[in-house]
Order: C-alpha cells, then sequence, then structure tokens
C-alpha cells in the first residue's frame, strides 16, 4: 500500500517536471499567453473594483443626503415644531432638526472663499432659518429623495427645498460614467479572458504536437490515458497560475496606486477596493480551472 | 496454455478491406516466432491486434489468458507493460539522450530514480552501448539507435517482445546482431515474435515461421530440431567475418559480467 502511495507520488513529481518542460516548449507561445492571462486578471479585478467603488459611492450618497427645508420668516415656533413632528414621522426619514438664522448664515459662510467670507460683513452672508432633513440610507434612493422632496414643498409655511447632492445631475451623471466603465472592462475582461484561454489551448496544441512521439511511445508502454495527458494540465495549470496571479498582483498595485492619487490630488474618503485577502486565492482557484478547461480542450481536439 | 492464440481471427478496416482473413494459431511461452511475408501481407496488423491498437472485426486474440476483444480499455495499458516492442524506424525520442530513451517506460511503472538509473545501466551495459548513455540519438548509427529501442523494451522486464521488421533498415551485419540480440533475450525466456520479410534472415535463422499473404494464413513452419543462426550462404552466421566478440569465441573483459552481446556496433 505504501510503496503503491510512493510510486503514485513518483508518478506525481514526474508529471509535473513534464509539465514545467511543456513551458519550453514554444516559450515565446507561453510568455504571450501568461501576459495576456495577467492583464485579463488585471482587467477582472480593477472592473470589480471599480464596480465596487460605485456602489461605495452611492451608498455614501445615500447615506449623507440631507435635504434643507426654508421655512418663510413669518413662520412662527409652533409651527415650526409641527412641521418638524410630521415630517420625523415619514419612515424615509432618519432625523429632523433645526437651524437658526445665524447657523445657516454660518453655514453658507463656509462654503464662501475663505478670503472673501473674511472681507464680508456678517448681514452680508445669507441666513434664513430651515429644517435639516436626513434621509434614511437605503430608503429609496434618488427617487425616493424626489418623493420626500415634493411631500416637503406642499407643506405650509415652507419657502424653498434644496435638494441633496445626490439628486442633482452631477453626482448621477458621475455614478452611470462609473457603472459604465465598469460594464466596459468586465466586457473587455470577460472577452480577454476567453481569448487567453484559446491561448492556452494553442500553446498546448503546439506541446502536444510536439510531445505527439513521445505519447504514441508512452502509450504502447502501458501509460494510462491520464499519465500521458498529465503534463497538459500540469502546464495549462501553471499557466493559468501564473498569469491570473500576476494580474492579482498589477491589480493590486494599480488599486494602491489609484488610491494614493485619489488621497494626494483630491483628498476624499473614497478608495478603490482591491480585497488583497481574497485576490490571490481565487486567482490561483481561476487559474486552476482555466488550466484545466485549456488542457481538456486541447486533448479533446487533438483525439477527436 | 499458451501465451498467445489467435482463433479464426478476421480484421476488416472501413470499407470492408480485409487485412487478416481466419487466422489461427498459438504461440507458447518462451517460443521465437518469425511473422512472414511481402508487404501488405498483414504482419503488422497482427502485431497491432496483440498490442490492442486495433481490435479484431471477428474471432478471438486471446494473450496472457485475456481475451482482448473483451478487454476494457482501462486495462490495455495493463497489457501493454508486458509487452515489448520494437520497431522498424526505432522511434527514439530525438531531443532526449540514450538513457533517457531508455528510461521512459520505467516512469510509467512509477520506479524510483535509483531503480530506474540501476535498469537502465544495466540493459545499456547488456546490449553493449553504455557508453553512448549520454549520447542523442542522432550521434547513433542505425544498429545502435536499434539496441537504444530494444533496450527501451527490455528494461521494462516483458514477457513479450514484439518486433515490427526490426532489421528494415539495417545491413545485414547488423541485422545479424540484432536477431541475435533476439535470440539471446530469447534464451532467458522471453517470447519472441518478430516480423520480417527478410528471406535471408529466415533462411539464417531457422526458426518457426508464420507465413501471411494477402491477409491469410498460408503456411505455419515448424522450427527444425536444433537452430542455430546461418547467413545467406549457409553458413554460421557467428563464423561470418566482423559479426561480433561475443561470438567470435573471447571471452568478456576480466570481472566484467558478459554482455548480451559484446559486438563491436556498426556504423549502420
Amino acid at each position: 500500500m505504501g510503496s503503491r502511495r510512493t510510486s503514485a507520488l513518483r508518478q506525481g513529481l514526474h508529471l509535473v517536471g513534464q509539465g514545467f518542460k511543456g513551458l519550453a516548449v514554444s516559450p515565446g507561445q507561453t510568455v504571450a499567453c501568461v501576459l495576456s492571462l495577467a492583464v485579463a486578471g488585471c482587467l477582472v479585478v480593477l472592473s470589480a473594483s471599480f464596480g465596487s467603488l460605485t456602489v461605495e459611492v452611492l451608498d455614501r450618497a445615500g447615506r449623507s443626503a440631507k435635504v434643507l427645508v426654508y421655512l418663510k420668516d413669518e413662520v412662527p415656533a409652533e409651527r415650526v415644531k409641527d412641521l418638524m413632528i410630521r415630517v420625523g414621522a415619514r419612515s424615509d426619514v432618519e432625523a429632523v432638526e433645526y437651524l437658526t438664522r445665524e447657523q445657516d448664515r454660518a453655514h453658507n459662510a463656509d462654503l464662501l472663499p475663505r478670503d472673501v467670507a473674511a472681507t464680508l460683513p456678517t448681514e452680508a452672508v445669507p441666513g434664513q432659518h430651515a429644517l435639516e432633513v436626513t434621509f434614511r440610507a437605503g430608503a429609496g434612493g434618488t427617487a425616493g429623495i424626489a418623493a420626500l422632496s415634493s411631500f416637503l414643498k406642499a407643506l405650509e409655511g415652507v419657502d424653498i427645498v434644496a435638494e441633496p447632492p445626490v439628486g442633482s445631475g452631477r453626482l448621477r451623471a458621475l455614478a452611470a460614467a462609473v457603472g459604465f466603465l465598469r460594464t466596459v472592462l468586465m466586457m473587455l475582461a470577460a472577452l480577454l479572458l476567453v481569448g487567453t484561454l484559446f491561448f492556452v489551448v494553442g500553446t498546448l496544441t503546439r506541446t502536444m504536437e510536439r510531445r505527439k512521439d513521445e505519447m504514441s511511445i508512452l502509450r504502447l508502454l502501458g501509460a494510462t490515458d491520464a499519465f500521458v495527458r498529465a503534463p497538459n494540465g500540469t502546464q495549462g495549470v501553471l499557466q493559468g497560475v501564473a498569469g491570473l496571479a500576476l494580474g492579482a498582483v498589477a491589480a493590486l498595485l494599480v488599486s494602491g496606486a489609484v488610491n494614493a492619487w485619489l488621497s494626494a490630488e483630491f483628498d476624499v474618503a473614497v478608495r478603490l477596493p482591491a480585497w488583497p485577502g481574497r485576490v490571490l486565492p481565487l486567482a490561483v482557484a481561476g487559474g486552476i480551472l482555466l488550466g484545466v478547461a485549456g488542457a481538456f480542450i486541447a486533448t479533446a481536439r487533438k483525439e477527436a | 496454455m499458451p501465451l498467445i492464440s489467435l482463433h479464426g481471427v478476421t480484421k476488416r478496416y472501413l470499407g470492408g478491406i480485409a487485412a487478416l482473413t481466419d487466422i489461427t494459431f498459438d504461440v507458447d511461452e518462451g517460443e521465437f516466432l518469425f511473422l512472414s511475408g511481402p508487404s501488405g501481407a498483414g504482419k503488422t496488423t497482427l502485431l497491432r491486434l496483440l498490442l490492442r491498437m486495433e481490435v479484431a472485426s471477428q474471432g478471438d486474440v486471446l494473450a496472457f489468458g485475456r481475451n482482448l476483444r473483451a478487454l476494457r480499455r482501462s486495462a490495455v495499458p495493463f497489457l501493454r507493460r508486458n509487452i515489448g516492442v520494437v520497431f522498424q524506424d526505432f522511434r527514439l525520442l530525438p531531443d532526449r539522450t540514450v538513457a533517457e530513451n531508455v528510461a521512459v517506460g520505467l516512469h510509467v511503472l512509477g520506479l524510483g530514480r535509483r531503480d530506474i538509473r540501476h535498469r537502465v545501466e544495466n540493459a545499456l551495459f547488456d546490449l553493449g552501448i553504455d557508453r553512448y548513455a549520454d549520447h542523442y540519438p542522432s550521434m547513433l548509427s542505425g544498429g545502435e539507435q536499434q539496441r537504444v529501442a530494444i533496450g527501451r523494451a527490455l528494461v521494462m522486464h516483458p514477457a513479450l517482445i514484439l518486433a515490427d521488421e526490426p532489421t528494415g533498415n539495417l545491413d545485414w551485419d547488423l541485422s545479424n546482431e540484432i536477431v541475435r540480440l533476439f535470440e539471446e533475450l530469447n534464451a532467458k525466456g522471453t517470447t519472441v515474435i518478430m516480423a520480417t520479410h527478410d528471406r535471408f534472415l529466415l533462411d539464417a535463422y531457422p526458426r518457426r515461421t508464420i507465413l501471411l499473404n494477402r491477409g491469410m494464413l498460408i503456411e505455419d513452419r515448424p522450427a527444425p530440431k536444433e537452430p542455430g543462426p546461418k547467413d545467406a550462404a549457409g553458413q554460421d552466421a557467428a563464423r561470418k567475418p566482423g559479426t561480433g566478440k561475443a561470438t567470435d569465441g573471447r571471452p568478456p573483459p576480466s570481472g566484467a559480467r558478459p554482455r548480451m552481446h559484446d559486438a563491436p556496433l556498426g556504423e549502420g
């Protein structure tokens, strides 16, 4: 039993060695195959990162969405309390706060360039008492905010309803652009992966052509189908794992660089996620799958 | 019980072309058998049936007590591990050294590196080509290449050797050397079936001969009582000038294990 296991282990090691040798059969094609796999793998990770970033941006925007409801000057305090109760009772509202004229003025002064604000008299900056309504996160997105705005505009004593940035065309355009980029990248990555699968198949087919005589001799000497085919599988897996792992590492480096750039140039809190803990194991698993699929197709094509 | 039995074996290829028709004969363990006949007689087809590279259209092919027609595909490799095959065109791997070519089948058996080296060294020594272990096939003569091919078959310790025109690419002297190698293997108990259309060889080595023509068994000529190598002129092939040390009466080097065939290799 032990001897059989040792024998199987020796055979396994021999076949892995043969798989490595197969990589050298057509080195140019092997390198091209690994590089194209790396590019495809990198694009897959980056497109997933961009997709995730889109979701995060929208989520953050939703969480910080606030509607400012400017009240007419003559609205008395009792009426303000009544309005706060009515608005706060809505299921899509997280909180309602009252802003005095001074608080609103200070808020507006913050929006002005500091040197301009410093030269202006306090009264020159407009201020109006208002209600700051915080939208409940995930309560319907931009359509929900639009519905809330309509409700607020219809209330008696309300002067102006200022929609939050998430409802603005700019943010929606940004989200759409990021989403579009993600879709394009995903499609490119998928196409490239299909292409690289055939690249893997092509490389393996070439190796099999070179090994044709050896394979026929091995069969005559009593090699099983598995023994004859295993080096192709090993070669495919080695190519797949090397290519996708390289792509994953490249994607991690690119996302790190993008994050550093975002931080330095825009000082924004959003970061391109890269999931370093998951990407490499997934790349290895994907490489194994791709290699096995490539070897299967190449063998089926050659033996058909 | 014979090692090989063929009963009414017919092999037809696509289009109904019959390569073999109603072939029946037995081969006992330890026998040396020539398969002879002109090109297209069906010699190679018969060998392919024995290797289970083809399946008989009719009749039964029994080898090692197993009916090859009923043999499962997964069992074929294990059948072949008992059979050594030698071809006319040697079929050596050009990018492997002599030692690597001989060792190629031993990896199939899952042997350890030490066992492989030991078996290969022994085989190369027995065949008188140990000094070429690190050479590539293209650096060897035809006769040397055929010895490497025989070594590749030998290291597997087969019970049966099938040789398909192994002397077809060799001159007379080298052909003699190769047949004598098979005789020596046969003397050690290995069953040998050798396909050849060389009538001079058949005359020089009178052994049991199955004569085929157009796929039919024409004659099953039994071996004479005391077979011995004869050359084309009916003389003892061993006395032919330049055919080898082992047969010229000189002993092998002092302290050395006698080689299977210690003849100087021709340039083929």
